[in-house]
């Protein structure tokens, strides 16, 4: 069976992505061969233009400007690295660092506020279940020479003396009206 | 979130080219040190926030970032295609290198596992871009401009956009290590050898990725030039 005297492909691309490959023969071969020479044109048709525009458009952008922005933005990030920011979820699964103490100042604010809030509703309270007796207290305060006090036990004297006369002339009634239970 | 390639502090997991192994000398076409020199320099690092003296760190380690950024904006740009994503993806990943570093083998190539975390970041922003993407469809925000000059023919620029979006789309199809490796053997300009370093797989697994994936590329291409 007759050797075929050309390179594969897997060859021509050794060739292309590294010409320092030991395999002398093959580099021979390529450098004699045109038809070799034209395959390996045709399977890597375009890289390297592709590789020129490529170079060309990244040394484009990256200048010796960009460069130096880089290289300080990098040892920059050294000094004061960027932290991720988390977010716990589920809340039972909170990392430990969500669980960290508040600092002190915080603390003393949180506690000065949660005492204002009681004493605050303690003096409401205080408020609403003063009220009626103060009221009556004044009322009571009023005194003889009120004469709001003075009406007032006057109607009451009127009204126990009218209730008073019925009771008595009721009273025989009463006795002969049959009570339950009795 | 998972990522493709084990991430920082998990170390490499295939045989590695050794140290000695590295390309000496500086590398004229980037202007990137010595896999040894920058190898020392992080390791100076690594010692020096091990001894908690923090600012000669940084010091230190923004030798690395001058060393390793032209090339980490180059290798992100090819593969996000966005100057500004490119640009936030390498800031990212020399954050995350610094914040790692306790976990760098000083035996091991810098660059190499430097240039794995910087792909990985790429894949999240890469993922993360397409999440927004299919919620604003018809936006495009995949391109930056690019640098074709205005005053040629018109219909030279179209074409050059559409083709460059053709394969920028392509290249997004292409299945993640398979798109690792071509980027950056073919942008990175990084041999198969250094490629199978960076992503921790055999060398011919690279050479195997390689070839997929100028397959697919070429395929997906012609699909586009027959639809035209």
């Amino acid at each position: 069976m007759p050797v075929d005297p050309h390179l594969s492909d897997e060859q021509l691309l050794d060739r292309y992505f590294d010409a320092s490959d030991s395999d002398e023969r093959a580099a021979v071969h390529l450098f004699r061969c045109s038809a070799c020479a034209d395959r390996l044109q045709a399977i890597t048709g375009g890289l390297e233009e592709d590789y020129a525009r490529e170079r060309t458009a990244a040394d484009g952008y990256f200048t010796a400007a960009r460069l130096e922005a880089q290289r300080v933005r990098v040892l920059d990030r050294l000094v004061q690295p960027r932290e991720a920011r988390v977010i716990a979820f589920p809340a039972a699964h909170a990392p430990a660092a969500a669980h960290v103490p508040l600092r002190r100042p915080s603390r003393l604010a949180a506690s000065a506020a949660a005492l204002l809030l009681f004493a605050g509703g303690f003096t409401g309270w205080r408020l609403v279940h003063d009220h009626q007796p103060r009221v009556e207290q004044t009322d009571a305060r009023l005194g003889p020479g009120s004469h709001r006090a003075a009406d007032e036990r006057l109607l009451s004297e009127v009204e126990g003396s009218l209730v008073n006369s019925q009771i008595a002339a009721l009273q025989p009634l009463d006795a002969i009206t049959p009570m339950e239970g009795r | 979130m998972t990522t493709p390639y084990p991430l920082v502090g998990t170390g490499f997991q295939e045989p590695r080219p050794p140290l000695a192994a590295a390309p000496a000398g500086v590398r004229p076409e980037t202007g990137v040190a010595t896999d040894q020199h920058d190898s020392w320099l992080a390791a100076e690092v690594q010692r020096l926030v091990r001894a908690s003296e923090l600012a000669k760190a940084r010091e230190r380690f923004g030798e690395l970032v001058t060393l390793h950024q032209r090339r980490a904006s180059r290798i992100a740009h090819a593969y996000l295609r966005n100057g500004a994503d490119a640009d936030d993806a390498v800031q990212d990943a020399f954050v995350r290198v610094f914040t790692h570093i306790n976990s760098y083998d000083a035996e091991r190539p810098f660059a190499s596992w430097f240039t794995r975390i910087l792909i990985n970041v790429c894949v999240d922003r890469q993922r993360a871009r397409q999440r927004r993407q299919h919620s604003l469809v018809g936006l495009d925000l995949s391109r930056d401009g690019g640098s074709t000059s205005r005053s040629e023919w018109p219909d030279a620029h179209v074409w050059r956009r559409q083709w460059t979006d053709a394969l920028t789309s392509a290249l997004s199809d292409l299945p993640e290590r398979q798109r690792a490796a071509f980027v950056l053997c073919h942008y990175g300009d990084r041999t198969p050898a250094e490629v199978s370093a960076i992503l921790g797989v055999r060398e011919s697994t690279v050479r195997v990725h390689l070839f997929r994936a100028v397959h697919r590329l070429r395929a997906a291409l012609q699909e586009w030039r027959d639809a035209r």
